[in-house]
């Protein structure tokens, strides 16, 4: 009457239905959920404006470089949105906005140079509310190490130290030329005067046609090709080979037997260190990291479109090498660490020659938790090594950081603990930073 | 020694390079020397200013103006321009409250608007003036510059919301 | 040489790079005559329109749009007191008051009149010069340059005439003003208050407006009532314009020539010419005391030098490749993204197109003053307009315009600080122009101090340019007073010989 129940057939179809039929119907809406994402990913672009934040004003190598990718961006992010290039003053207000201001949505990307964005962070300013590490990078082109260009003429006068000194113009001894003029004044004896405030590259261009310098430094190709063919100056030093100037000897080379050793080496790396990572491009922390993907393999794509490989070898000359997102947060995390020992010896060679400071030193930061937290964040409350402190929070002045985003004072409550400085202002202790997890 | 109105303006400007001077004199010389210098002078020069405007200065003597400003507010009851000017900085005030409260490109035509249709112009006139300035914001600052408008207290309510 | 330039013209000349040229020209004179709107803001938004251009097309376009933004800027400066670009600042000081008294036609006529010659003069510098250029511009250096500056500020005087002390105290605000910000020599972040707003130093565009314009539109306010203190306009204003354009021909050539100068020197800036214009013609000219108070001289001098100087600053972005200012930077990318090589390549090689470039000067100069010419009628009406139509309006452009400085709502926070100081200085006669030309000068003025020094030490001084540049001061500064004394001492031999 009854057909025998096949039991393991039974219990093969249960699992079937059990597990299988729901993992196929899973995969099966995983499918038409990524097609769907993929298709939103596609769509995410159209009909959107994506902007080109250039952290330097118009004109400049890094405004450049930031314009010459974003001409031919657009074809290459699916749904071609419209590009905008907007320009910031300065490369620390850029990075401010980029990190507290720019929505993570993916559609502003900043362009910035190392050696103004990420020299600050190395030296611990005061003036940096940001942190490159939290940032999404999509890429990166190094235009090609520095080249120390001088005045054929002006030679004889190097190593002359009764001759009149060879004047090196710079906008504010940061570049890895700089670390190079210094160490030759310092190890090699040259016979060097600075000649710094020139607010941009190309001012100590004009500047050395007209006689006023004799010596500077550039990594564009296009620039050293000319100076060399049509202006009499030759290539005394690379900062680090040049595949496409093999004739050029390294800075450390031309040193020999004057190179200095340990913590003196350091310092001559770590100097150039923020500048070894040229023109970036990062997104604000949170980006989703499908949009970052679609940005840096868009990035890849554009840098490798015929027209703007004619065009970046017009404008930057041929030595250029473009990196992709992982290999620029590489460089980026490797530049921002500088160790104590280089930075004091760095610090007493900007003393010893008369170099500016760049940016005042931040006050130390120590952790504490606040026993107290009064009028909505305006008073601190706390102990440090048993001294009872009190301190003033400021609306404007003092940096309030919570969960990495800057937060109003009013999020401070008591028992949090955090990463606190202080400062004296007038009569008063004011919090320069609270900066909370 | 006759002291004016006027006088408060040159003793503010003298203690703004006084300060000027004072935060100076904290920097590296070469950041400072030209405040220091030009400060210094212009703490004297209007100083003597001062000086000259109060201990001079008689019933009889004309207001020192210098020849090319517009003697707009010379011509006027001081009162007049007093009630005025305080009428329009009240108006400046309540627009940069309004654009906290409901942002730039919607507070820009609703002040120019109201500004008009309050002093006297048709609804029709107001309407058209207000429609101007919003085609020009929406339509170079939006649509062409694609500007990030500044955050509003509107802008912040609807975000939360959505 | 000759057949190059020939191809220059025929192929700027063609029907489609002179329609890009018109098209250049419309929307150069249409971002000039809007606050905020034109200069580099305008220029960056066009670039990559212009960057997938022909060559011909682009020198057209992008000559049309760059070249006559001091154009356009006059309507505003001369109509309602607002400097619609940093070349038109100068206008203001008698262009509004020639406005209030019923002779807005006659300015703004006298104006586009001079704005042309001063443009074609210009270009006509550059044809000329182009191949000697390079050694001209190499012989000024930092101490040079500062001789300049110290011939800018040595007009702070012509500018504060009845007010002498005061004049050169708010001159000196000025230059403290321009001092905000992070010193690059130094690193010293200077009067910034902790705020990273104030880190890239305080924006031209809003020291102009806050100090002219909304002051203005305060006292407009106040008062309720209409710009042109007359009723009516008056009859026969645009021709009399062209006429005292033509009468004051000699005045016309030097402007133009202090204008094409500031342009060849990189690093001046574009912010000066009118400025020195002006002072020159005051310091010149017979009459000064007229100036200020609606002098169709204080209007020539400073628009034939604002369209000069655009001949002047293409001859350092042609000769060496290298701008000297944000605009020259932007059209040289342009340029170079086009195909396009400047520098010593390009007067070798590609002459053709420097040509092009110089006739497409020559004709975006022209055009543009016969479309503004065009609307001097009615545009010239808006001085009768109601305070509650133009006092919105202006507010409301003058607010945007400062709010383009950083897109910060910051930019309106300062620009209504800044207009109370505006405001008082006003109210209490203190003069405004010092200010605005301290401000201009004052980054320039410590720069080339600074960079003189480190490079020279104190043997700049001796330098023969320095030299010659002092003697222009002392001249600049002497002439008046010869002149005054000269006067005061004709009557007295008239009377002995009598």
């Amino acid at each position: 009457m009854f057909k025998s129940i096949d039991h393991k057939g039974v219990h093969a179809r249960r699992t079937v239905a059990r597990f299988v039929l729901p993992a196929v119907l899973v995969g099966a809406l995983g499918v038409v959920a990524d097609s769907n994402a993929r298709a939103a990913e596609t769509d995410y672009y159209k009909g959107k404006t994506f902007t080109v934040m250039v952290a330097t004003r118009p004109g400049g190598g890094t405004d450049t470089v930031g314009r010459l990718v974003a001409r031919y961006w657009s074809r290459h992010i699916p749904g071609n949105p419209d590009i905008l290039v907007r320009n910031k003053p300065l490369q620390v207000i850029g990075a401010n906005d980029l990190h507290n201001r720019v929505r993570p949505d993916g559609l502003t990307v900043g362009v910035f140079a190392g050696g103004g964005s990420l020299g600050p962070v190395a030296r611990h300013s005061k003036s940096v509310r940001y942190d490159p590490t939290k940032w999404g990078f999509v890429g990166s082109i190094e235009r090609g190490p520095s080249i120390l260009l001088i005045r054929e003429s002006a030679l004889s006068r190097l190593r002359d130290p009764k001759a009149e000194p060879v004047a090196m113009g710079s906008v504010n001894t940061d570049r890895p030329q700089d670390a190079m003029a210094i160490f030759g004044m310092e190890y090699m004896g040259w016979n060097l005067k600075f000649v710094l405030g020139y607010p941009n590259s190309n001012s100590f261009y004009l500047a050395y046609g007209r006689g006023e310098i004799d010596m500077f430094g550039s990594g564009t190709t296009k620039i050293i090709e000319r100076f060399i063919k049509h202006e009499g100056a030759v290539p005394l030093a690379a900062e680090v080979d040049r595949p496409d100037m093999p004739q050029v000897p390294t800075f450390e080379k031309l040193m020999g037997d004057n190179k200095p050793k340990g913590v003196k080496w350091d310092a001559y790396r770590a100097w150039a260190g923020p500048s070894s990572v040229d023109k970036y491009f990062a997104v604000s922390p949170g980006t989703p990291k499908a949009l970052l993907n679609i940005l840096r393999a868009s990035f890849q794509a554009t840098t490798r479109d015929p027209e703007f490989v004619k065009q970046a070898r017009n404008v930057l000359g041929g030595g250029y090498v473009v990196l992709d997102g992982p290999a620029t947060r590489a460089l980026v995390e490797g530049a921002i660490v500088i160790p104590e020992g280089a930075l004091k010896e760095i610090t007493a060679l900007r003393v010893k020659y008369g170099l500016p400071k760049i940016s005042r030193k931040a006050a130390k930061l120590v952790k504490v938790t606040f026993d107290e937290v009064q009028r909505e964040g305006r008073v601190l409350k706390f102990k440090v090594e048993g001294k009872k402190m009190k301190l003033r929070v400021s609306g404007s002045r003092t940096e309030v950081m919570i969960g990495g985003k800057i937060s109003p004072r009013s999020g401070l409550k008591t028992g949090m603990t955090c990463e606190v400085s202080w400062a004296k202002r007038g009569s008063r202790i004011e919090a320069r930073k609270v900066i909370c997890p | 020694m006759k002291f004016k109105p006027g006088d408060l303006f040159t003793i503010v400007i003298i203690a703004v390079l006084i300060a000027a001077v004072v935060a100076a004199s904290e920097w590296v010389l070469r950041a400072s020397i030209i405040v220091l210098a030009l400060g210094g002078i212009g703490i004297v020069l209007a100083t003597a200013q001062l000086l000259i405007d109060v201990l001079t200065r008689t019933s009889a003597t004309p207001r020192q103006t210098p020849k090319y400003e517009l003697p707009t507010f010379d011509q006027i009851d001081p009162r007049v321009t007093l009630w005025g000017s305080l009428e329009i900085w009240g108006w400046l005030i309540g627009l940069v409250i309004v654009i906290k409260i409901i942002g730039l490109p919607l507070a820009m035509p609703l002040f120019v608007l109201s500004y008009a249709k309050f002093y006297g112009a048709s609804w029709r006139l107001s309407t058209l003036l207000a429609l101007m300035i919003a085609a020009f914001v929406f339509g170079v600052y939006q649509q062409i510059m694609h500007v990030y408008w500044p955050e509003s207290l509107l802008g912040d309510l609807l975000a939360g919301s959505l | 040489m000759l057949e190059a330039a020939l191809q220059g013209l025929s192929a700027i000349s063609a029907p489609v790079p002179l329609g890009f040229l018109v098209f250049g020209v419309l929307l150069g004179l249409w971002g000039g005559a809007l606050p905020g709107v034109g200069g580099p803001a305008q220029l960056a938004v066009l670039l990559p329109f212009a960057m997938l251009m022909e060559p011909m097309n682009a020198i057209a376009f992008l000559i049309g749009v760059t070249t006559v933004g001091n154009t356009g800027n006059t309507f505003t400066s001369v109509l309602v007191a607002v400097p619609g670009g940093s070349g038109s600042q100068a206008t203001v000081l008698d262009g509004y008051p020639m406005a209030r008294n019923g002779e807005a036609r006659r300015a703004l006529s006298a104006a586009f009149m001079v704005s042309m010659m001063g443009g074609i003069i210009g270009a006509f510098v550059l044809f000329a010069t182009l191949p000697v250029m390079r050694t001209v511009v190499r012989s000024f250096g930092s101490p040079e340059l500062f001789m300049f500056t110290i011939w800018g500020l040595s007009m702070l005087g012509t500018l504060s005439s009845g007010a002498p002390l005061k004049g050169l105290t708010a001159g000196i605000l000025g230059v403290l003003l321009s001092t905000v910000g992070q010193d690059v020599k130094s690193g010293q972040m200077r009067f910034d208050f902790d705020l990273p707003y104030l880190w890239g130093g305080v924006s031209v565009v809003l020291v102009s407006l806050s100090i002219f314009a909304i002051p203005e539109m305060i006292a407009l306010a106040s008062r309720k009532g209409r710009i042109a203190e007359v009723a009516e306009l008056g009859e026969g204003g645009t021709m009399q314009g062209i006429r005292d354009a033509f009468r004051h021909w000699w005045l016309v050539l030097r402007c133009a020539a202090i204008g094409t100068w500031v342009g060849v020197l990189p690093g001046l800036g574009s912010d000066v010419a009118d400025w020195f214009a002006y002072a020159h013609a005051r310091q010149t000219e017979k009459n000064p005391e007229r100036f200020g108070s609606g002098d169709v001289r204080g209007v020539i001098a400073p628009e034939s030098s604002n369209n000069a100087k655009e001949g002047g600053a293409l001859i350092t972005t042609l000769a060496f490749g290298i701008p000297g200012s944000t605009s020259m930077a932007l059209l040289l990318i342009a340029f170079v993204a086009v195909g396009l090589n400047p520098g010593p390549e390009m007067l070798a090689q590609q002459l053709n197109y420097v040509y092009a470039i110089i006739f497409a000067l020559v004709v975006s100069q022209i055009l543009a003053s016969a479309i503004c010419w065009a609307m001097i009628k009615p545009a010239a009406y808006v001085c009768f307009f109601p305070f509650y139509v133009l006092v919105p309006m202006i507010m409301a452009l003058a607010i945007l315009s400062a709010f383009a400085a950083h897109f910060a709502m910051e930019d309106i926070i300062a620009l209504l600080a800044l207009s109370m100081l505006g405001y008082f200085m006003k109210l209490n006669g203190w003069p405004r122009a010092p200010i605005v030309l301290g401000f201009v000068l004052g980054e320039k003025v410590e720069l080339y101090l600074w960079l003189s020094i480190a490079r020279y030490d104190m043997d700049w001084i001796w330098r023969p340019g320095v030299l010659m540049l002092f003697t222009l001061v002392a001249g600049t500064l002497l002439y008046p007073v010869w002149r005054r004394l000269r006067n005061n001492s004709a009557p007295a031999q008239q009377t002995s010989a009598r």
